[in-house]
Formats: structure tokens, sequence, C-alpha cells
């Protein structure tokens, strides 16, 4: 059900061929770049090698610029320990200002210019920098230093978008395919409070062909939806969809019916006089209280929509049409057997493989969608 | 009838009391009824429109002198008998059929005593002191109400005369432990035309019945028109079931929280058989007939409320005067004096509107009742249950140890006010009944308001309408009506009522007939048009009982001067409420705020103590 979209910087960087601005720089051995082991060990190792390599520590910008470039690689842009690392290079006390001139006039620029940008990455990165951070700035640049006001509005923004997302993920995601799938449900779900994610195995039937999982995500609302949908109109598997957790692309896909036009243009606002007083109703005995728009106690659930009614969203391991056709019978076997006297179509965005071997063999699967919807039938009674 | 303030009155409520007069003329009316003088406008549904009815300021005497003197003679007994300490804790159903508690409001054709409203109330008062044996005859007596009511002369000879000597105990089942999500009720009942017999099928839950005894339960069902398909043809039906029928089962006992000698259970219904004549009114329209249901067990329900709010004041006074504390006795301290007092007020109110709501009913022919009825027990329940836990600050710690006054008072205060219809529904109930009222009467009007550009001489005049919330114009002269003394008291209620017209007013003028979403507003409203109910009620009966000189009459016009300028006080909080908007009485806020909840399915701040970085 995912890809993995994070796309990898370019594994084997040159520094100079990357940045044709900056040809007057000296000549220097890039060690990130040379290096066999690429962790955050060996990533502070060698910044600690550079530091220890003389007293002057000659070049150190250039320096903190390809180690930021090269974060990537060991995996380590969200590491706040590494950017102190790398700050901690900067000499103390040199870099401060003593006059008013020197403060207005951005001292030591090219310096001050290098941590800015190296905040800024982390601002990009959503790393969020601590109070220490602060005091090293500090004693780097002084108090005016065009760092520390960087710092300083970072500090004032980041805690506000920290925890903005109303639907927060676990720091770092869970690389298990399955965990993501679940939480990428479980975020679509939410415009239903009583929806219901399942995870369901394949080996429950006994004709599946994949063996994978399921995640299927339904309310009681769309049970009730999918009860009362006529046996003669169709439902529609559609898909693949895509939906975003942080850097990581899970498909998944609708089972959706065509929207009840009926119903919804007997719910059409224009059609009540809302300025007529004169028939207010009065239940008895506890009932709901009156709503305008349900004269006749119907309501319109968030799941009809104009352009279609959506029974249940669910992602599968392999996202085949095998898969699919599980999910299928799993939703009938689970209190759903309505399902089993609609027919159901399958109606794709892009190709999709229509077992797991297809897949593996890498014979037919193209990669880019072509848009073509396609729809095919299948008898959800053959089972 | 006089108007509050000239505003959006149309001839459509002119001509209410004429509809009124012509539908009861359609009903068989009996001789008892046609005694009664002709119908009024309904009071309180009047208020909402900024009407009011002068002449029902003089509280009504419905009971002749020679009649009140026997019936007072013959409470006596009764009144010993609940009032001695009795060798028994139980009262047995034989016990209450000697002392004749089962048949008061039976007419005497069927050998009961043929009390009329006020009257069986009245005769009611010494057994509603016991809470766990008058919750069972209250029930009885609602469903003697209701047979009198809308039952078929064939059902009344057959059930009323059994009824009325206790051979037949009566009960309500209508409530259930989980109502289904779209339907009223789990209980269903089927018509197979072929046999015409109904079956029916379910449980209901908090009945109060009498194990042992052969009873009547009046059993709600859901039923589905024959012809009709869906939602259209649903509706519910009353149906009488006998208790000895097949397939009628008495439950467990529910282990309530209070009035717990009472026997309420449930009863299961398993296949039973009824025959046509065991419906009351007409099939699938239930709800129609709900509204006599209601009112009398909203009545009656009153004043067990009622009874067990003086018992508690009584208790409390006592406790008060043989406490010392620190050399001070209790009665004595500002706090618990001022406790005692609101206590007070509020037990006259109750008082005041139950015999006040009963006596409508009984002087005027088919009186509409049903906001009074339902004004009556919302104030009494909440009312009950604050003086229930306010006691409990003025006794102390000991106050909850089981088996102390206080507690089983709050238990029984609490359990009153849950069993049944919950005091929320009860006060939309309410507001939408005087809203349904108000917006026939003023649809004219406010569908000019909410199109000024094409009413334009509507609008203008509305500027020019200098009347205000705080400084309402009003030209009802109600204290020509009342005792000279009471005339800041008339006042007060004059000021409410224009107020509560010009908030109903505003809420359509702003929501259309959206307003019946506007749950919190409305829930104001209730309170408002409870309060003005209240207000009035005890302005007359005070009037009467210092210009016939009762005793402690003078403390009287005290009480009702108090409860005017609470409760005005009161009204133009929440008047002024309403007229600010949801944005300015925070109800935006909460509004908001609840999604979150709802979100997070409950409290979602993290520990206050929680580092972000």
């Amino acid at each position: 059900a995912t890809d993995e979209g994070n796309p990898k910087q370019n594994p084997n960087p040159n520094p100079r061929a990357q940045k044709p601005g900056t040809k007057n720089l000296p000549a220097l051995r890039n060690p990130f770049a040379a290096a066999q082991d690429r962790t955050k060990n060996s990533y502070l190792t060698m910044v600690e090698i550079f530091q220890e390599r003389d007293v002057h520590r000659r070049n150190h910008v250039e320096f903190i610029y390809a180690a930021l470039k090269n974060m990537a690689d060991f995996g380590v842009e969200r590491d706040l320990e590494v950017y102190k690392a790398l700050i901690n290079v900067m000499p103390k006390g040199k870099f401060i200002p003593t006059n008013m001139f020197q403060a207005e006039f951005m001292h030591y620029p090219k310096q001050q210019q290098c941590i800015i940008d190296l905040l800024e990455q982390m601002e990009d990165c959503g790393v969020m920098p601590d109070h220490e951070m602060e005091a090293m700035l500090l004693n780097v640049f002084g108090r005016q230093g065009h760092p520390l006001r960087k710092y300083w509005r970072m500090m004032y923004w980041m805690p506000k978008f920290k925890n903005l997302s109303p639907w927060p993920l676990p720091d770092p995601v869970p690389d298990d395919t399955l965990e993501m799938a679940k939480l990428a449900l479980e975020r679509m779900c939410t415009v239903d409070l009583r929806s219901k994610i399942t995870v369901f195995e394949t080996s429950e039937l006994k004709d599946a062909i994949d063996d994978t999982w399921i995640v299927s995500g339904m309310s009681p609302e769309q049970e009730k939806l999918l009860r009362e949908h006529s046996r003669q109109k169709a439902l529609y598997i559609e898909g693949p969809f895509h939906i975003w957790l942080r850097n990581r692309r899970i498909n998944y896909f609708t089972l959706r019916a065509d929207a009840d036009s009926e119903f919804l243009s007997e719910l059409d606002e224009r059609q009540l006089d809302e300025d007529d007083v004169s028939h207010i109703e009065v239940p008895f005995f506890g009932r709901a209280p009156p709503r305008r728009h349900n004269q006749l106690g119907k309501l319109r659930s968030v799941h009809q929509q104009d352009d279609g009614t959506i029974m249940a969203i669910c992602a599968t391991g392999t996202s085949t049409k095998d898969s699919l056709l599980s999910w299928i019978r799993l939703l009938e076997a689970n209190g759903n057997p309505s399902i089993g006297e609609v027919p159901v179509l399958f109606r794709f965005t892009s190709e999709v493989p229509a077992k797991a071997e297809e897949i593996e063999g890498g014979a037919s699967v193209p990669a880019t969608s072509d848009n073509s919807s396609q729809d095919e039938h299948i008898s959800s009674r053959q089972k | 009838s006089t108007k509050a303030t000239s505003s959006s009155l149309d001839s459509q409520h002119q001509d209410a009391a004429t509809t009124e007069g012509g539908r009861a003329e359609s009903v068989e009316e009996s001789p008892e009824q046609q005694r009664k003088l002709p119908t009024r406008e309904p009071l309180a549904k009047n208020f909402f429109i900024g009407v009011v009815d002068k002449e029902l300021l003089a509280y009504p005497e419905v009971i002749p002198r020679d009649e009140m003197a026997q019936l007072e003679n013959s409470l006596l007994p009764l009144k010993n008998y609940f009032v001695e300490p009795r060798e028994t804790e139980e009262t047995s159903p034989e016990t209450l059929r000697q002392l004749g508690l089962y048949g008061l409001n039976v007419s005497t054709d069927y050998e009961g005593k043929g009390y009329g409203w006020s009257a069986s109330l009245m005769a009611s008062e010494p057994d509603s002191t016991d809470i766990n044996v008058t919750l069972g005859l209250q029930t009885h007596r609602v469903v003697v109400d209701l047979l009198k009511e809308v039952g078929t002369p064939l059902q009344q000879q057959r059930y009323l005369q059994d009824l009325a000597t206790g051979k037949l105990i009566g009960t309500e089942a209508i409530y259930e432990i989980s109502p289904p999500e779209e339907d009223y009720f789990n209980t269903t009942a089927e018509l197979f035309p072929e046999y015409g017999k109904w079956q029916l099928n379910g449980e209901k839950s908090f009945v109060i019945c009498t194990p042992g005894e052969r009873q009547l339960f009046l059993v709600l069902a859901q039923t589905q028109q024959p012809n009709v398909p869906g939602v259209l043809g649903r509706g519910t039906t009353i149906f009488l079931v006998d208790s000895q029928q097949e397939g009628v089962r008495l439950g467990e006992k529910h282990a309530t929280f209070g009035c717990r000698k009472a026997e309420i259970r449930r009863v299961h219904f398993e296949g039973v058989k009824l025959g046509e004549d065991q419906v009351v009114g007409l099939p699938h329209d239930g709800n129609r007939y709900s509204e006599q249901l209601v009112r009398s067990s909203r009545l009656r329900g009153s004043l067990v409320g009622l009874s067990l709010a003086k018992k508690l004041l009584n208790e409390l006074a006592q406790y008060t005067v043989n406490t010392t504390q620190c050399g001070v006795q209790l009665q004595d301290l500002e706090l618990t004096r001022i406790h005692m007092s609101r206590a007070m007020c509020s037990v006259y109110a109750m008082e005041s509107m139950l015999y006040l709501t009963a006596g409508l009913l009984d002087e005027f022919r088919a009186q509409d009742v049903t906001l009074e009825s339902a004004i009556t027990k919302y104030f009494t329940l909440r009312q009950v249950y604050a003086i229930a836990s306010q006691n409990l600050g003025v006794v102390g710690p000991k106050s909850l140890l089981s088996g102390e006054t206080t507690e089983l008072g709050l238990r029984d205060a609490a359990q009153l006010c849950t069993q049944g219809e919950s005091l929320d529904t009860l006060g939309m109930f309410i507001a939408l009944t005087g809203l349904q009222h108000a917006g026939q009467a003023m649809n004219t009007g406010v569908r000019k308001s909410r199109n000024p550009l094409f009413n334009p001489g509507h609008i203008f005049g509305k500027f020019l309408d200098n009347n205000s919330i705080d400084n309402p114009k009003t030209k009802m002269q109600l204290s020509e009506h009342v005792h000279p003394s009471l005339e800041a008291a008339a006042q007060c209620i004059e000021l409410s009522v224009a107020r509560l017209q010009m908030a109903v007013e505003l809420m359509f003028t702003k929501h259309g007939n959206a307003v019946v979403e506007r749950q919190s507003e409305m829930q104001r409203l209730a309170e408002v048009g409870t309060l003005i109910y209240a207000m009035w009620a005890s302005v007359a009966r005070a009037s009467r009982s210092y210009c016939i000189g009762l005793p402690l009459a003078d403390h009287e016009l005290l009480t009702a001067t108090a409860i005017c300028s609470e409760g005005r006080d009161r009204v133009r909080t929440l008047c002024t409420e309403i007229y600010g908007g949801h944005f300015v009485n925070n109800d935006n806020n909460l509004v908001r705020l609840s999604k979150q909840v709802a979100k997070s399915k409950g409290y979602f701040a993290v520990h206050p103590l929680t580092f972000n970085f």
C-alpha cells in the first residue's frame, strides 16, 4: 500500500558540481562524500576530527555547509544533537561585536549567514532548537548576532506550529506499512466519529489468492446506508487514491455508490421556507428534538456527498484486485450481508494488478496512471 | 385579555379562542364538562406572545364550601393513617383499598369518589407523604384519568369499576432502558386483520408494579400503519394490557437510586394477543393522546415532588431550630435563614402552580393546560432537587450517612428528577410548546421582519419603537386585579411577560423556523416561561389569601413579593442573554468547544506540566 515517497538526495554528492556559484572556494576534501559507514556516529566522528585537526579550524564555514548538505545521506537531518555539534565548530567569543557599528553591519557576515542557513535547514526539517542552542549561539555571536534573532523567531513560531495538526502522527512515523495504513485510515475516518477500523487477514477466506492484510474503515452509519442501498444499483470500488503521511504515500480504495439524487433533492434547503414559523412540532416522550431539515425524520449523513455515497474505505497490503475482492467478501461476512446481493464494479484510475505475483514478477506494473478509468465487473456471488 | 406591547400579533391569534371552543364542542361532553365555564385562552402559552388573561389572577375556588368541608372530613382518616407511626413498614394494597385511595378520581357511577382534579390532588396529599406508596397510586390515577378522557364507554365500563375498587391496579409502562436509534420504542405491536387481534412484543422498564395484584398496564408501542410504508406510516398506539393475559411477565426489580421500597420493575410482553377494544383512542395515533397522558402524569408527579419538598423544608426548619453550634443557634445565622426562605418560596410557588393548574382544568371546559402542567413539573422537580442538595450543606458531613433523612431526601429527589422524562427534555417541551403557539400568532410579523426590504413600512415602525429589553413598556395594569400590597409584584410579572414576548420575537426574527435547533436559547426560554407562571400563581394565591384573611396571609404577601422580585431579575438576565445572541452570551464558545470534546472523545487538554521543547 505504500511507496517510498522520499526522493533520496544524490547518493554521491559532489559539492563543486552542485553549487556552481561557489567556484572561488578553496579546494577542500569532502570527508562526507567519501565516508563508507553512513551513520550518525560516523558523522559525529567526522565533525570531531575536523575540530581536533588544527587549532585554527580553517575553512570551518565550508565544512559546515558540506556537512549540512550531506545530512540526509546519514539520516541525521532531524537530529538536534548533530546541529548542535555543527554550531560547536564555530569559535567562541571571536565573532561577538564590540561596538554599535559592528553590530549593525553584520559582524563576520559569512559566518553569521552560515549559521542562519543551518537554522533555516532545521526549520525546514521541523527540528525545534532548545535552550542549550541559545546559549551556544550567544557564546559565538553575542546578543546582537543575527543568528540569535533567527533563533528567537524560530522559538516563537515553531512551538506554535508543532502541535497544530489535528491528526498528530507519531514521531518518527512507523516503518511498518500495516501500521501506516491504519494511521491513514484512522485519519480519514475522523469525518465520522463512530467509524471503526478493522484489520482483516485474507487468510480468513479460503479462496483468496493473495495472503495479505486489509485495513477497512466503516461506521455504523455507513453500514446502515449500505443496508438501505437499492439491490439494483451497483457499488463501485474506486482507487487507488493517495494519502500522504509525512513523507510516505498510502494507496487506498473506496467503496462508493452513486449519489441518491432523489434523497438529496428532498433535503434541498431552497425548498424550505425558513420564514414560516407557524408549524413548529413538539415531540413527546423525550424524543429527539425537531430539526428544521428533517421534517420527515431524514437527515443527511456526512457520507452522502453530492458526487456519491461513500460506504467504506480500505487499504490492502498488496493493492491488487484479488485483495479488494477479498475485502468485499470480508465485509459481507462481517455484518453486511446485503453487499452480496448488489453488483460490485471495479473502477480504477490507474492500472491495478490482479494478484500479488504480478507485482513480484514486475511484468506489467505501469508506473504512471493513464487516467483512463476502466470498469470491470466482478460478481460477488461467485464464491 | 390584554396585549403586552403593540407588536406582531395578527388575527390568527384572535381566532384561537373560538377554535378552541369549536374543538371542545365536537367532542361529546359529559354533563360534568357542561357545568364548567366556557374555555378561556391558554394562560401560559399566551405569555409567549405577551398576552395575559387578567381574570385568571383570581385564584380559582373550584371546590364549593360545603364540599370542601366534606372533603376535609373524609381526609382525616387518611391523614391519621399516614402521619401516625404504623406497626408494619409496608403498606399493603389491601390497606390502600380500605382507605379508598384507588378510586379518588373515578366517577361515582363506577363506585369511585368522583373527585375532580383539584379535589383528587388534595385527597392524595396524605398518601404522597410516603413516596414509595404514592408512586404506585399516582400512576394508577393517571391511567384512570386517561381512561376517563379518551376511553370508549365500553372500556370505561369494563375497567373503571375494578380500578376504582382497587381490584385492578393501573400503571403506565412507557419508558424503555435503551430506546432504538430510529423509532420511538422497541416495543412493537402488529395487527392481524384476519383475526382482528394485535400482537404485542417487547419489554418496558421503570414500571411501578404491585406484585401479586392484578394490574392494568398502559403500554405505548410502536406500530406501522398497514397501507403506508416507511417512516410516514410509523406511529405509536396506546394499549391496555391486563397482567393476567398470556405472555405478560414481571421482570426483575431495578436497583434504583431513590424510592427504593417502590417496586420499580421491568415488564416483558411476549406475543401478547390484544383485542381491538384494548386500544386507547385511535391506533397509530398515540402521540395525540399522549398530550392528555403527560398532562395528567405531570400534574400528579408534581404533587409527589411538592410533598417531598415540604417534608425536606420541615425537617430543615426542625434541625436549624434544635441545633446550636458554638453557642449560636443555626436558625440565627443569616445564611441558613436565606436558604430556608428560598426553600419556602419554592415550595409556595410549587403549591400555587399545582392548584392553579388543577383549578383551571376544573373550572373551564376543555381548558388547555399542557404548558401549565409541564411548567409545574419542571419547576417542582428542579426546586426539590435544589432544596435537597442545599440541605446537605446546612446539615454538614453527617447528612449523607446512610439512613439520614437528608440522604433519603436527596435520593428520592434525584429519582423523581430522572424518572420518566428528563428535565432537559421537559424544558425543551416547554419552550417548543410556547414557540409553537407564538409562531402561529406571530407568523405574519415575523415574515415581514425577516424580509425587511419587501416591508419597509414594518421595519420603519420597528425603528421608531423605543421599547428596550431593559425597560419594556407595558400597559397590562395587572395590579388592578390584585391586592394593592402586591402592586410591585404585579409590576414584576408585567415586565417579565413583556421581556419574554420580546425575546420570543427576536428569536423568531433571528432564526426563522430554525429556532427549534437553538436548544440553549430554548432552555432559557423555558426557564423564563416557568418563572413567569410561578410568579403569576404565587401572586394570585397570596392576593386571595390576604383578601379573605387566611392565617399568616401577610407572610404569604412577603413570599409572593420575594418570588416576584427574584423572578424578575432572573427573567431579565435570561432575556438579556437571549437578546445578546450567541456571541455575547458565551454560547458560541461553548458550542465550538464541544466539537473538540466530541472529537477527542472527552477531555482534550494535556497535562498542565507538559513541555513542548
